[in-house]
């Protein structure tokens, strides 16, 4: 896609980015394996594990929807993104397989502590159920 | 090894790595399942002379870093911040050392907060990392 974060102004909706949290496949992602030491008491790779502590499914890992973001705006931004971006976030609400996440990223208006070398942005993720689960900010370099 | 310590023990200052670990095709094929669009950079050729290491493998690094010394039961992930320096290139090993660098508690839970550094086999700084990780759900 490759926009230019100097074409942008505040306001500007950065092209979201979303995905099926699909258990099978997120019990065996790095966050999730690094986690926890023992698969069958795992509240990230063992489904009936989580339910037992009263999950809908397992947690995915915080490094997982995160990276999420992240893949947002490589995939906006590319190179400026890969060399430079800055990413700061707040877990707000656990993500289980089975979710639908959506990550998202607006333009913001330039704050006087802003750096002036990048352009700020809002960050955030939302469920099926339009819940935010991620929330924070990102900073492209001009 | 030394045998692994809860993280309730860790202590503001503990060091933690050098962690050494290298970056395969096979690890990064692996990531990208997750994804179902992902990027082509990670699997043939960018910009930066070759595929890139995907984010999430990146993201997992303070994981790995304090995964050796300590174990937890749940951790949570609370907060992150990331800054991205240079791409990691698939195929070369990467070195993270990091510290503990607070511990507080908040309303009866526990939290610890790590940094990183990643650099890869050359020197190269690839990314510095942030994160905080409540230790006891």
């Amino acid at each position: 896609m490759n926009l230019k974060p100097e074409d942008l102004k505040a306001g500007s909706e950065i092209p979201s980015l979303t995905k099926d949290l699909v258990e099978e496949r997120l019990t065996q992602a790095d966050g999730s394996i690094l986690l926890d030491e023992d698969p069958e008491k795992s509240i990230y790779r063992n489904v009936e594990y989580a339910r037992q502590k009263g999950m809908p499914g397992v947690l995915i890992a915080g490094v997982v929807t995160m990276s999420l973001i992240s893949e947002m705006l490589q995939k906006a931004f590319g190179e400026r993104w890969v060399k430079g971006g800055k990413l700061s976030v707040t877990f707000i609400n656990m993500a289980f397989s089975g979710d639908v996440v959506t990550a998202k990223a607006v333009v913001k208006e330039r704050a006087p502590e802003d750096p002036p070398e990048y352009l700020p942005l809002e960050v955030w993720m939302e469920n099926q159920r339009g819940e935010k689960t991620i929330v924070g900010s990102a900073a492209v370099p001009l | 090894m030394a045998q692994k310590r809860p993280l309730e023990e860790a202590q503001v200052g503990e060091e933690l790595g050098p962690i050494r670990y290298k970056v395969s095709e096979k690890l990064v094929k692996k990531s990208v399942e997750l994804v179902d669009e992902p990027h082509p950079w990670y699997l043939s050729n960018s910009p930066f002379g070759g595929p890139i290491v995907p984010p999430l493998i990146i993201a997992s690094d303070y994981i790995r870093a304090w995964s050796v010394k300590f174990f937890g039961e749940e951790p949570i992930h609370t907060k992150a911040e990331h800054h991205y320096i240079n791409p990691a290139k698939v195929g070369k090993e990467l070195i993270v050392t990091g510290k503990v660098t607070d511990r507080y508690n908040k309303r009866g839970r526990d939290y610890l907060v790590f940094e990183t550094v990643t650099k890869d086999e050359d020197g190269l700084e690839i990314v510095r990392s942030k994160n905080t990780l409540l230790i006891n759900l």
